[in-house]
């Protein structure tokens, strides 16, 4: 018992690793189950592989079908699902086993099905002699009326009279070369060569070898009658003949073959390389974009491009966006299955998913990096070939990537702002401390001095500290108000409480408000008298005015008259707060909106002002989406105003 | 006429040293209590003229008090509160507060506020049961449904002339949007609130036309509307 469970422990030391090989045959199922218990079995890893090779993507759609069923219940067992190119499936499959470090081998019979001249009929042997290290199995294909017969393909009549045109040329070509050579005089044995070199061009320029197998018989036949003694007839004396022509049939074959193996080769790489330029525009495109809609859109083209299909696009909150591949031509969906089937396919499996659910159209892949969840990515999946697949699972990668640099990049930057926002809090606490100083020490020094020596003072001078204390105050009061708008404003996101209000409401408050401290200037309300409304936070909009009245007090002499104006302007309010005072130089009009900035010629109390008001004054207006800007009264003063949107109101009589 | 008898619920003692200190220094006789309960028993046992009440005591919600004293009497009541958030202002009017003071408020508008509350009551002792209403240049004649400023009628549309009745009757008292609307439309939607700013606009531009001194309804943005007894 015990050396068993050593000997299981040794085994997983080691790591078994199974492989089923995938099929488009009925009978690959089984395949994958028995290597799927032998995973279990073993406690090994599991992957499926599909070889694809070049006349694949000619396979009929019920064969496409039929493999993505068997690609599907690989996964669902369990199995990474792998796909690789090549048309030698032995030598393919020994090479992946070798470097996945693949140590049981399944494959089942129909695996491998003769399917060309000349390929190994016995993919075993040769898979022994690739790999000899890998243990193989192999499940008999019993039942026979499962078994895979492959279907015809659709004979493309002009491609043949193509091909035949070209091979008669070359033969006529061949011949009349040699019709040269014996009026020249020049030995037979050239003629042959003359004929074995048009059989090579055949096999070269046309798209079968049935072709230059035809054309080496015709050769052959062509030779005899007409140049080998007798002549025009068949009928050869040589005894070397024979032997000739039979090596020259080889020829023709063995050229035609690895000459048609060449070009197979040559347009998968061809697709590869192609495919790998298009990721490269992508990566290349997606980097280029700032946000996730254009990241998506961009893939959506990319895609269109790739496979000339529609593209269906799930956001992360599994929002749809349908790019249709051609406009004209509109695909009809239903929202909700495909939504079904996109959160199926990202709850399906991680990074290779692709299910497809009843009744969806799409084929579905989720954009998901390191177990985030970027949403899915769905194309119309019945054209795709298993190279295609391969290429939109690395779109799909890109584009999630491009979605996760993107998010990354936005958590940076709102960590920056929040670290920027803590900067400024820090800046206003400490510029407020300081500021705070003097009117408290003015206040709690004079009433504790009218406590201790009141009786002393004569009552002027009594009625003087009072009136320092109460002016001190109010300007507490008034900075009270304004930091506790600006609490509002720094929480990252200004917190409105919008309603509709009249601006003249507004503005009556505000100047009513104000009265009080403007006993020394005149301040006047003018009103089209027009009912205009807004939707405000009605609170800050006052704070704004009495602000901008204040300023006006605090910045012009004793006597200056003050005018809040209200105008229509169109879709806007316009609301002025207009003085006659000396006015703002053209140098501080700039930054008179910016936090903390007194200005160079500030007014005798200056330390009395924090700076605050019209920053404030400018965030509250374009929090509600208007402006605020400043100008110059003619002929002198100064008038600040904003805008604010209109707000129509249906009045219930 | 009696200087009335006023109850102040405080807890903060400062302020209600000051409040104590302006009552004495203008003759009003006071009472003072520092809790919710105490407010309370004491309104109960002395029966006040006018209570003063801040909103944020230790013990209980002011809008308690209100609604416990409302459960038995009609004492006017201005609320003290410290948020510059309407919403408890709101709220307590609702529950049956006359007037609100805003703080940090001022002296004068404290008085104030006391002057309108004792004129509101006079006029509630003496014409309670009159069928016309008169209040400066304003006369309404509820039996003819008939409105005049300064002796010449003016013309209202029913609504307006609804919602002046309205504010007459409750004349010295803010009136919440919501109170307005739920009694002249029945209904208090946020564009009922809308429509109401609507027809107060115009309905103070009519009141207003003849002398722009005299102002005698008050917009309390935010919260809502109050006739002045002039």
């Amino acid at each position: 018992m015990e050396n068993d469970t050593v000997q299981i422990s040794n085994g997983d030391i080691r790591g078994e690793h199974v492989l089923a090989c995938l099929s488009s045959a009925p009978s690959n199922a089984r395949i994958i189950r028995t290597a799927a218990q032998m995973t279990k079995a073993y406690g090994a890893k599991f992957t499926a592989l599909f070889v694809e090779t070049a006349d694949f993507e000619k396979a009929s759609a019920e064969n496409k079908a039929r493999l993505a069923d068997n690609i599907a219940l690989a996964k669902e067992l369990g199995a990474e699902v792998e796909t690789v190119f090549g048309d030698d499936i032995a030598y393919q499959i020994a090479r992946f086993a070798e470097a996945a470090g693949i140590t049981k081998l399944v494959i089942g019979r129909s695996t491998f099905t003769k399917k060309r001249v000349f390929e190994s009929s016995n993919l075993v042997e040769n898979l022994l002699a690739y790999a000899p290290e890998v243990e193989i199995h192999i499940i008999p294909d019993i039942s026979a009326e499962n078994r895979y017969i492959p279907t015809k393909k659709g004979i493309d009549w002009l491609e043949i009279l193509k091909n035949s045109l070209l091979s008669l040329l070359i033969l006529g070509l061949s011949t009349l070369l040699c019709y040269l050579f014996q009026k020249l005089g020049f030995a037979d044995s050239n003629m042959i060569m003359v004929y074995t070199l048009g059989v090579l061009v055949t096999s070269v320029v046309t798209s079968n070898v049935v072709y230059s197998l035809l054309c080496s018989i015709a050769g052959v036949l062509l030779f005899n009658f007409l140049f080998s003694r007798p002549d025009f007839s068949f009928g050869s004396y040589a005894t070397g003949y024979p032997v000739t022509l039979l090596i020259m049939l080889l020829t023709a074959l063995i050229s035609g073959i690895f000459a048609q193996r060449y070009k197979n080769q040559e347009e998968h790489s061809h697709k590869i390389a192609h495919r790998l330029k298009l990721l490269f525009d992508t990566n290349k495109l997606l980097l280029s974009a700032t946000d996730s809609s254009r990241i998506l859109t961009l893939t959506a083209q990319q895609l269109i491009k790739l496979f000339s299909t529609d593209v269906l696009i799930f956001d992360e909150n599994f929002e749809a966006t349908y790019f249709p591949a051609n406009i004209a031509n509109q695909a009809v969906y239903d929202v909700e299955i495909e939504r079904k089937s996109a959160e199926f396919a990202t709850r399906s499996n991680s990074a290779k998913g692709g299910e497809r659910q009843l009744g969806s159209k799409f084929f579905y892949l989720p954009l998901s990096v390191n177990d985030m969840l970027y949403g899915a990515i769905g194309v119309d999946g019945s054209a795709l070939s298993a190279f295609d697949r391969d290429t939109f699972m690395s779109v799909a990668l890109e584009c999630a990537l491009a979605l996760d640099n993107e998010r990354n990049r936005r958590e940076k930057e709102q960590v920056a702002v929040v670290a920027s926002n803590e900067q400024l809090r820090a800046n206003i606490l400490r510029s407020i401390s300081h500021d705070l100083r003097t009117p408290l020490t003015s206040i709690s020094g004079n009433a504790a001095n009218l406590l201790e020596n009141g009786e002393k003072f004569d009552p002027d001078t009594r009625k003087q500290l009072l009136q320092d204390i109460l002016k001190d105050s109010d300007w507490l009061i008034n900075l009270t108000e304004n930091l506790l708008a600006s609490t509002r404003m720094e929480d990252g996101k200004l917190q409105l409480r919008f309603s509709n209000e009249l601006i003249d409401d507004i503005a009556d408050a505000a100047v009513n408000y104000c009265l009080k401290r403007a006993e020394d200037h005149t301040l006047r309300l003018t009103s089209s008298g027009e009912m205009m409304f807004v939707s405000v936070d009605t609170k800050l909009i006052v704070q704004v005015l009495v602000n901008l009245i204040d300023n006006a007090i605090k910045y012009t002499p004793s006597g200056s008259s003050i005018e809040v104006r209200i105008e229509d302007a169109g879709d806007d309010v316009r609301v002025s707060v207009a003085d006659d005072g000396n006015g703002i130089s053209d140098k501080d009009k700039p930054h008179i909106f910016e936090k903390f900035y007194r200005g160079e010629e500030s007014p005798s109390d200056s330390r009395r002002s924090l700076g605050l008001g019209l920053y404030l004054c400018k965030a509250v207006i374009e929090a509600h989406g208007g402006k605020i800007e400043v100008a110059d009264n003619l002929p002198h003063g100064t008038v600040v105003s904003f805008e604010l949107a209109k707000k129509e109101i249906k009045i219930n009589e | 006429m009696n200087k009335p008898l006023i109850l102040v619920v405080e807890d903060d003692s400062s302020v209600r040293n000051l409040i104590a200190a302006t009552l004495k220094a203008n003759e009003y006789n006071f009472i003072t209590a520092a809790s919710g309960k105490e407010g309370a028993s004491q309104a109960a046992t002395r029966s006040p003229d006018i209570i003063l009440l801040d909103l944020g005591l230790p013990d209980m919600d002011g809008v308690e008090v209100i609604k416990q004293v409302r459960g038995w009497a009609i004492t006017p009541i201005i609320v003290i509160s410290a948020r510059s958030d309407d919403t408890d202002k709101i709220a307590a009017l609702d529950a049956g507060a006359d007037d609100y003071l805003t703080k940090p408020f001022s002296v004068e508008e404290l008085l104030a506020r006391i002057r309108a509350t004792q004129r509101r009551l006079a006029y509630s002792n003496n014409a309670s049961s009159s069928s016309v209403f008169e209040n400066g240049g304003l006369k309404i004649d509820y039996a003819a449904g008939c409105v005049f400023l300064d002796g010449e009628e003016l013309h209202l549309t029913s609504i307006e002339y609804k919602l002046l009745c309205l504010l007459a009757q409750n004349v010295g008292k803010v009136l919440t949007h919501k109170f307005i609307t739920q009694n002249v439309w029945g209904s208090c939607w946020d564009n009922d609130i809308a429509s109401l700013r609507v027809f107060m606009a115009t309905l103070r531009k009519k009141l207003e036309s003849a002398d722009s001194e005299k102002q005698y309804i008050q917009t309390h943005i935010g919260v809502g509307y109050r006739m002045v007894r002039l």
